[in-house]
């Protein structure tokens, strides 16, 4: 057989291909719907299973599931890359979809800013913020720091005396969180602060075998040793103490930084998204997030009920967006 | 001890209600078909399960969660051994000398030995874990990035050296095999290394992609010369899947050196069970008699790394249960499902939730026996792959080598980097370059850079760190020993092309 | 120019550009300037000596004893499967999220079951091609709910 005939059956594909795109392109899109949503929706977590979007994803949708809100299957997919990155492109190639459903948190606004992508969370269609996570930092049970203060005197003295670590890559979330707990208290020196990202979430087992002096990290990521005092928390991040049994942990405000620093996580759209969808999310986000179940979810993830509604979300990501903005400069990240 | 005794039948109790044992059944067997599948391991088998546990309980979901992680590392090696294709990174071992053996009619002794190593890595290490959690969570706790960096060292130093004779061809896929983990977003400054611009190639190159890549790409490939020949033969015939009791008397013993080799890197957080079976199977390779038989069908290469995969697959758990800490993408994902069903994994999981703990433990050695027993008949049944004519295997091996990579990422962008590595796996084969120094160079790559530099800011700037501890220095001696050891054996091996090599 | 001569060459010039890539890339704003790219420096600069190591000791001992070439009046048969499967693998690529799971994928296993397995035999081929895709496509999408792009119009 020759390569022409080889090749023959494959051109004839190409051509099939070709017509059967352009008939699917030109099928144009059925206008408002009446009753929506009809088919499954497509839910997505940015990250691999298990990590903090997938949870809260999977957290909706089984909240929507149980109070029967949402009567449509609602799969959740892992889209994992460029920290969120990646699911932002694809959000682009699905631009007017009404099923597209997609959590977010601040790396959202930061891989715009580390210029990562070109993509903001512009190129979205904010629905609601739900939750804020504490950010919290932590020390070994046997650390000689009693307080955030000691931490950050010794960091006034000396910046490279505290070996900082974190989840989030360098630039991200837990670096920012400390950089702006640590500009508020008045170290000067920021860039010269040592950050350790371990990605693979092993900075819990780095902090308890003594191997770093200081994690910044979610308080829901560290929970579990924290209430059987393996590590000691020294402050969180949040505007106000946390409930249940975190209630003891001081915030940094209580210490005297004039700050605080959330993780928000809230659900966007595609770009586009059809007004009758954003309409449908709108209200059934709202009914969620009064429920039982939300409420229970909340308190056992260390999660903060942190609802807004999409036109106070928008202006929160706006403010939100020029704060780290500010920060990322500070450090030299900023593109 | 009889504590640990009472909160066993405790365990039992809970795993015997029939209910429980169903559960574990049916995670077993699911389990073992998404593990047989290319690309899904078990860390997408969990995750699948996430929304059918809710209906479960936290006892019935854990459970079917645990037998699911189980069936797929019992799985992973089905495929490794029939089609050459990995079902996950673990089970990448198995393709050495499990494939050869397939290749040479004796499918059903691999198959055998497999499922019963992995039966008594999975038994040994599930009483280590009842026994010994809490001293190997400490133990583990004791790494730290200079730790981890030279224990990665050591890993790549046995790979590299192990080629005997083709010493530069190894290195040359060592090096590359890193270059490849270099690919992606550095994140210790931030800034995207050989990305070309691609969103895609932030977060990386998947080693499974590259994995499938080379080993199912490149073995359909080089395969096509023996189909259009018409030499490559199907087998037609099938003997009972067993092992000979000589074949049993060589496994044994790498048997029971693997387990504890597994369990103990498993239960080091972000080590896992490719790094185990890896090093297991280099392990006996280096301890052999006949290392050159290694590769080509020799038993001891596939009892070997099953055992540890299956070791350490129990040794994961630890950091999970007894510190909260995933120590692998799959124990991620339950922590996540763990979470979800309102258990906080922890410290205080064992107080607080003894039942739940202890019936996931007694779970695990029901479920062994049970995986054990339906795997032997279905490896019967999948055995008979090897009779489909290899002109439409072959097309079906890449359909799910296509949709395996698919299943990993969602993204149709790692088909490309399929094809791209397919043909280079190619191209290594046709230059004689051996590819397993590539694979795991491409898996610890990038942590053994980070954990490097990440030791180097610890200590501001000093190598004194790597020398610091008891752990560094008995890993040092030991990455010297494994180089030299080849060398003081095997007086021929710097005698022809490397001599001048080195010179 | 025998094989371990050319393998020497290529990872010598692609040891050459990884290095210079390496080399031009931007340097941090935090921690040490050049921390990301010692690591591939090095890398790098191994890999051209590597490609040397093997262009002068093993290039020029096989060529003494001679090299062997098959036969080469255009590609060999297996080449130009390789390259088909490619292509296709590629247009798979294209169409995949496009025309639906279903469909790009019969159409690629199809294709290569009609090179591979012969016209002669499409009904199996057709058999093969189509159950595979409706039975990947089912269970990923049905039983272990990992959503497959689908079809469209007809949303399978």
């Amino acid at each position: 057989m020759s390569v022409k005939k080889m090749f023959a059956p494959m051109m004839k594909g190409v051509l099939a291909l070709i017509l059967l795109v352009a008939v699917c392109g030109a099928v144009p899109q059925a206008s408002a719907q009446v009753n929506f949503p009809r088919k499954a929706f497509e839910f997505i977590a940015p990250s691999g299973a298990g990590g903090g979007w997938d949870l809260t994803i999977r957290t909706v949708a089984k909240t929507l599931q149980d109070n029967k809100l949402v009567k449509v299957p609602m799969p959740v997919t892992n889209k994992a890359g460029a920290g969120g990155g990646v699911t932002l492109a694809y959000m682009q190639d699905r631009k007017g979809s009404d099923t597209l459903l997609v959590v977010y948190s601040a790396p959202l606004l930061l891989i715009n800013l580390t210029g990562t992508t070109p993509l903001s969370y512009k190129n979205t269609t904010p629905l609601a913020r739900l939750i804020v996570d504490y950010g919290c930092f932590a020390v070994a049970k046997k650390s000689k720091f009693k307080t955030i203060n000691d931490v950050m005197d010794a960091l006034k003295k000396d910046p490279k005396s505290v070996k900082i670590g974190g989840t989030s890559a360098a630039g991200s979330l837990d670096h920012l969180q400390f950089l702006a707990m640590a500009k508020a208290a008045g170290v000067t020196r920021l860039r010269e602060i040592d950050y350790i990202s371990f990605q693979d979430a092993t900075g819990a087992a780095m902090l308890m075998g003594g191997h770093i002096d200081l994690l910044s990290t979610g308080l829901g990521d560290i929970s579990g040793v924290i209430e059987s005092g393996d590590v000691i928390a020294l402050a969180t991040t949040a505007a106000e103490r946390a409930g249940g049994e975190f209630a003891n942990i001081p915030t940094c405000r209580e210490q005297g930084i004039d700050a605080d620093f959330g993780n928000w996580r809230g659900l966007f759209g595609a770009p586009g998204m059809p007004d009758y969808a954003v309409q449908f999310w709108r209200e059934t986000l709202k009914k969620m997030v009064e429920t039982k179940d939300w409420k229970a979810a909340c308190v056992r993830n260390g999660w903060a009920e942190y609802y807004a509604d999409k036109p106070e979300f928008e202006k929160y990501l706006e403010d939100t967006n020029e704060e780290y903005r500010f920060l990322l400069s500070e450090i030299g990240l900023l593109k | 001890m009889g504590s640990i005794m009472s909160y066993l039948l405790l365990g039992l109790k809970v795993a015997c209600q029939p209910i429980n044992i169903m559960w574990v059944t049916v995670g077993g067997i699911l389990g073992t078909i998404i593990g047989m599948l290319p690309g899904l391991g078990p860390a997408t088998g969990v995750a699948v399960l996430i929304p059918m546990t809710y209906a479960m309980g936290p006892v019935g979901a854990l459970i079917t969660m645990c037998g699911v992680y189980y069936g797929a590392m019992f799985g992973g090696s089905r495929s490794s051994i029939l089609i050459n294709t990995p079902g996950d990174g673990a089970a990448i071992a198995a393709t050495f000398d499990g494939y050869p053996m397939a290749m040479q009619g004796r499918a059903e002794s691999a198959l055998a030995i497999s499922g019963i190593a992995s039966f008594i890595g999975g038994m040994i290490s599930t009483v280590l874990i009842i026994f010994l959690a809490s001293p190997v969570a400490n133990f583990a706790l004791r790494f730290g990035p200079a730790e981890y960096c030279l224990l990665m060292v050591a890993a790549l130093a046995m790979t590299a050296t192990m080629a005997k004779g083709n010493v530069i061809r190894a290195f040359i896929s060592l090096i590359f095999g890193l270059m490849i983990s270099t690919v992606g977003l550095d994140s210790q400054t931030g800034i995207p290394r050989f990305t070309f611009g691609f969103l895609e190639l932030l977060s990386g190159i998947d080693f499974l992609t590259v994995i499938i890549a080379i080993y199912a790409l490149g073995e359909v490939f080089k395969c096509f010369k023996g189909i259009e020949e018409g030499t490559k033969k199907m087998q037609t015939k099938f003997g009972k899947i067993w092992i000979t009791k000589e074949e049993w008397k060589r496994c044994w013993r790498p048997i029971l050196r693997s387990t504890p080799l597994g369990f103990l890197i498993g239960a080091l957080p972000g080590c896992g069970g490719t790094m185990a079976s890896l090093l297991a199977y280099n392990n006996e390779k280096q301890f052999s008699n006949n290392p050159e038989n290694f590769g080509k069908g020799e038993i001891i290469g596939l009892a070997a790394p099953e055992a540890a995969n299956n070791a350490s697959s129990v040794g994961a758990l630890i950091p999970m249960l007894t510190m909260g800490i995933p120590g692998s993408g799959t124990t991620a994902v339950m922590m996540g499902a763990l979470l979800m069903l309102g258990l906080q994994p922890g410290p205080l999981l064992f107080q607080r939730n003894p039942d739940i703990v202890w019936g996931l433990i007694a779970s695990m050695i029901l479920g062994n026996f049970i995986l054990a027993v339906i795997n032997i008949p279905l490896a019967g049944v999948l055995v008979r792959v090897l009779a489909i004519p290899p002109k439409i295997l072959y097309p079906i091996i890449l359909g799910l080598a296509f949709i395996g990579t698919y299943a990993i990422s969602n993204m149709v962008s790692d088909f490309y980097i399929l094809v791209i590595f397919g043909i280079i796996g190619y191209f290594m084969q046709k230059a004689d370059i051996p590819t397993a120094p590539l694979i795991l160079a491409a898996i610890v790559g990038n942590s053994m850079e980070v954990y490097f530099r990440q030791a180097l800011i610890l200590s501001n700037g000093s190598l004194r760190i790597f020398t610091k501890s008891t752990i560094c220095i008995v890993l040092l001696i030991s990455t010297v020993f494994f180089i030299a050891l080849p060398i003081f054996r095997d007086t021929n091996l710097f005698k022809g092309k490397t001599k001048k090599a080195a010179a | 120019m025998n094989i371990s001569a050319l393998t020497g060459i290529v990872t010598m010039v692609f040891g050459l550009i990884y290095t210079w890539m390496a080399y031009s890339m931007p340097r941090a704003s935090i921690g040490k300037p050049m921390d990301h790219i010692i690591f591939p420096l090095i890398l790098g600069i191994g890999m051209i000596f590597c490609g040397l190591l093997l262009f002068f000791v093993e290039g020029r001992k096989v060529m003494e004893g001679g090299e062997k070439r098959e036969a080469g009046a255009g590609l060999a048969r297996d080449t130009k499967l390789i390259i088909f499967t490619c292509v296709m693998a590629v247009l798979y690529g294209i169409f995949f999220e496009r025309l639906g799971y279903v469909l790009s994928t019969t159409i690629f296993i199809g294709s290569l079951l009609f090179v591979l397995n012969g016209k002669k035999k499409w009904k199996t081929n057709v058999i093969v091609a189509v159950l595979f895709s409706l039975i990947v496509y089912i269970g990923f999408s049905r039983l272990l709910s990992i959503p497959l792009p689908m079809m469209p119009i007809l949303q399978i």
